[in-house]
């Protein structure tokens, strides 16, 4: 009797345990689900939240899951801040240059300085410069952007290759003020130069600003935490980014009575996506270093691939695509994508020949293949290539599929049309892919998709149906406000009518 | 005129506290609307007392098409997330009891995190899931499911219990009805190439086509007492109400009600087996797109058409939720519908049947949709709460005197 009391009493234990073990799982599996929801609708900030939490309660051998999921989360927000950088970008050059070509009205003093921040963006360094120089010579009532303008005055030289004149300029920089001592520090670290006490500076002008409320803590923020990334401490660039309040003009400009201008440095969205870039490649890599990597390796390697490539690293992408295509065990879909990609690491490095060799291949062999013409319309119409003859082999061919499942194919369709200026073809291709019920909504829509179609109707002069999408884009991403206000601008100008943002 | 217990209204909502009438609630619909105490005064009209969320407000997806169960404890209803569409089932406080959403087995979806960001590109079809009808006794329902993979076919079951498929079709099966017996459900199947009336026998397993017109047959709905079943049928804009009056004889027994060029549409029997309520776009406007409902004599002793069908009109100028029909009240003596009034957000009414009088419920509700109504009187529809639809609940007056 007592051995069988024995039985009863171990049974009961181990199934208590059990029970407790399945318990645990579940939570655990629980906490995992909500993440997939957030991904599902598109809600990535919220799901890197919940799985921060996820992460802090779990032992190291359970942790490559949540990891990997956060790569994913990291790597989603990233392309979209691209994808808003891209269009504030094109927005933000509509207006700054309506604004300057107006005639008979007053100018803000402002308005060479943030076309000079525009031109040195998309790399034209040279039509910054006089920008600079006109903006210095002007005498600004703020003082601190005068030495701002120094420093990026200094910068235009340094990326068109006059060294000295660089130097000269840095050397004019009156760095007492902490914006003007974060601004140093950012700008070097754009610029690739590594500053020693960099870390130093940001710091010191982020306490600076903390004692002092009236100067420009956001911005100083955002240039620390880039600092931050430049210098390996990514965890720290991210925790200042979420106190930033994105929505914040850099000037705002009352340039009469009733006439008021913000201005925006673009650059933040830009630098955030880089950031997001690194640290989803930091994610996977940390899955990497763990037990059981094995079912992952491949899609990450899939993922780093394409990150090097954002962050312009060619060879190490070209490295990771070969490493992927020689051990790749996922099935001929991912086989097809990567080789679109190698194509266009070939492509940046100028090995054109080898490019369209790839490109061409993938583009005969695959016309029913939606998942690798999707491929190739996509970084055809990011690298503005011309797609006509491949426009005439696809256009002419029958979809089998079910609509819904063509929605990726006709998102690329969308945006190729859009590279080619076909912009009524690119808003009826989008519009087979948006939710009919829910338009603008970002948990029924893919963000990026929406930004494509909001800049579609932009390019419509649609203004209307773009800043809707905006609007609603807005109450998640703070940063759109840029967009926002650009457009109105641009649409005050072209309806001749008031708006936010008058430039009359 | 102060009635013999009072009810209080823990904590407002929609509607604010007003007149109620009778004797005690079911424990379910007290716990359901966190009635503390009671206080209050009659009322002749039919009102909204206590209006809230099934579930809360949620962002990320759109509820739709709520159905009693018939003891009045539990509703199923639609959840559209994404391109998914799943059945919800949840008790009247709003507890999660079952979803409906089935993977290409056929069975009921469970979704892991790590199969869902393993597969980069997923290339499973939505699942999609609807229909939904319960049993006499609410304990099983049956519904339309396309199994992740674009196929339609009933599916039965019960709350957490394993689903069977009862049609298996390559054209698309839907809109099942349990019948009042228990015993069989009616169903719409393209499989003749265009909507036919089908019975399934649950019993003998077997199936039989119920309509034979040259025409697209839609919307069954079985008469209480089961032997009968309304249904549309037309072609493009111009269907009529049609019954089959002796199931054992689809043929034979087959009589329409109207027969008019206007459009009627989701025919709903009243819960006492002796009218049937449908919407009709026939309106004095003559414009197409504007809907009424028509509530007739069950046994076909009504005009079908003219003057004397126009007559039958309660309510003008309503919203035509056909996946829903006109609401009946559990007496029978009234109807509840949205009133297409853009302005006002789209009001519930209800209509007296006899008097034809018409008035607006304060739910403070807007955009709605898709009403039914409980053996209890517990209204449930859909509305608008910050851009996305979801399921409200009303407690009404007319709960009271039942």
């Amino acid at each position: 009797m007592k051995a069988d009391k024995k039985i009863i009493t171990a049974f009961i234990i181990l199934a208590f345990i059990l029970l407790v073990l399945n318990i645990v799982s579940h939570a655990a599996e629980e906490g995992l689900k909500k993440a997939m929801e957030k991904y599902e609708t598109h809600r990535y900030s919220e799901g890197i939240a919940l799985l921060r939490k996820e992460i802090d309660g779990r032992q190291k051998d359970e942790l490559a899951l949540p990891y990997f999921i956060l790569g994913r989360f990291y790597l989603k927000e990233a392309e979209l801040y691209r994808t808003m950088y891209e269009t504030s970008i094109m927005t933000t050059n509509e207006y700054l240059n309506k604004l300057n070509n107006l005639k008979s009205v007053k100018k803000s003093r402002y308005l060479p300085y943030f076309l000079g921040l525009l031109y040195l963006e998309i790399n034209q360094s040279k039509k910054a410069i006089p920008l600079f120089q006109q903006f210095i010579n002007s005498s600004p009532a703020d003082k601190g952007f005068k030495e701002k303008a120094k420093l990026r005055l200094g910068a235009a030289y340094y990326i068109a290759g006059n060294r000295k004149m660089a130097e000269e300029q840095w050397a004019q920089v009156s760095a007492s003020d902490e914006e003007v001592i974060a601004d140093k520090a950012y700008i070097f670290a754009r610029l690739n130069i590594k500053l020693k006490d960099a870390i130093d500076m940001v710091q010191n002008a982020v306490n600076l600003s903390q004692k002092n409320s009236e100067k420009n803590y956001h911005k100083i923020y955002r240039e620390t935490a880039f600092v931050y990334y430049k210098n390996d401490m990514v965890d720290a660039a991210i925790e200042l980014l979420e106190k930033v309040p994105l929505n914040e003009p850099d000037m705002v400009d009352n340039i009469e009575r009733n006439k008021m201008l913000r201005f925006y440095d673009m650059s933040v969205m830009a630098d955030i996506s880089t950031i997001y870039y690194y640290t989803a490649s930091k994610y996977f890599n940390k899955v990497m270093n763990l037990r059981g990597r094995e079912k992952y390796k491949d899609l990450i390697r899939f993922y780093l691939s394409e990150i090097s490539y954002r962050l312009n690293m060619y060879d190490e992408a070209v490295r990771e695509i070969n490493t992927f295509l020689k051990s790749n065990k996922l099935d001929a879909r991912y086989t097809k994508r990567i080789r679109v990609l190698l194509a266009a690491c070939y492509y940046k490095k100028n090995n054109r020949k080898q490019a369209f060799e790839i490109w061409d291949e993938i583009i005969n062999k695959n016309l029913q293949d939606d998942s690798a013409l999707s491929a190739v319309m996509d970084t055809y119409a990011e690298l503005n290539i011309d797609a006509t003859s491949m426009l005439k082999l696809i256009e002419g061919q029958t979809v089998s599929k079910e609509e819904k499942k063509m929605k990726p194919y006709y998102n690329s369709l969308g945006g190729l049309y859009y590279s080619r200026k076909d912009y009524e073809k690119s808003v009826q291709a989008f519009e087979l892919v948006r939710d009919k019920a829910n338009k603008n909504k970002l948990e029924s829509n893919d963000p990026v998709f929406l930004i494509r179609l909001a800049n579609s109707y932009y390019r419509l002069k649609k203004y209307s149906e773009a800043l809707e999408i905006f609007f609603e884009m807005g109450k998640s991403y703070p940063v759109v406000r840029q967009v926002q206000d650009t457009i109105q601008g641009v649409y005050s100008s072209d309806e001749k009518g008031s708006g936010d943002v008058r430039i009359y | 005129m102060v009635f013999s217990f009072t009810l209080f209204i823990a904590e407002a909502a929609y509607a604010e506290d007003r007149a109620v009438k009778g004797q005690g609630l079911p424990d379910y619909i007290i716990k359901a609307f966190a009635l503390v105490t009671v206080s209050g005064h009659t009322g002749n009209k039919v009102e909204a007392v206590k209006v809230k969320t099934l579930s809360g407000i949620a962002a990320n997806y759109n509820e739709s098409n709520p159905k009693w169960s018939p003891t009045g404890e539990m509703i199923a209803y639609e959840r559209a997330v994404g391109d998914n569409k799943e059945i919800v089932i949840s008790n009247i406080n709003g507890t999660v009891l079952d979803r409906l959403l089935l993977d290409s087995e056929g069975k009921r979806k469970q979704k892991r995190a790590e199969d869902f960001f393993l597969d980069e590109m997923n290339d499973i079809d939505a699942s999609y899931n609807a229909n939904f009808s319960w049993s006499p006794d609410g304990k099983r329902f049956v519904f339309m499911s396309n199994s992740s993979k674009g196929d339609y076919d009933i599916f039965a079951g019960g709350i957490k219990t394993g689903l069977k498929q009862i049609t298996r079709h390559k054209e698309k099966d839907g809109q099942p009805v349990w019948s009042p017996a228990g015993d069989k459900i009616a169903f719409v199947s393209g499989r003749t190439g265009k909507g036919d009336i089908y019975i399934y026998d649950l019993n003998k397993n077997t199936t039989a086509q119920m309509t034979f017109t040259n025409k697209v047959d839609l919307y069954p709905n079985w008469s209480p007492h089961g032997n009968r079943i309304a249904f549309t049928s037309g072609n493009d804009d111009n269907h009529d109400i049609c019954v089959i009056n002796d199931i054992e004889r689809p043929k034979e027994s087959l009589k329409c009600l109207t027969d008019w060029f206007f459009d009627d549409l989701t025919p709903v029997w009243s819960p006492d087996n002796t009218k049937i309520a449908f919407y009709s776009n026939y309106h004095l406007s003559d414009d197409a797109g504007l809907w009424s409902i028509v509530v007739i004599n069950a046994d076909g002793s009504d005009p079908s058409k003219g003057k004397g069908l126009i007559e039958r009109i309660v309510a003008s100028d309503v919203i035509a939720d056909v996946e829903a029909g006109p609401a009946w009240s559990s007496d029978s003596g009234k109807i509840f519908y949205v009133k297409n009034a853009k302005d006002e957000f789209n009001p519930i009414y209800a209509v007296d049947i006899k008097s034809k009088m018409n008035h607006k419920l304060d739910t403070g509700t807007k955009m709605n949709h898709d009403i039914a109504c409980s053996k209890d009187g517990i209204l449930s529809f859909r509305a608008q709460a910050e851009q996305w639809d979801h399921i409200f609940i009303a407690l009404m007056n007319l709960t009271m005197k039942n």
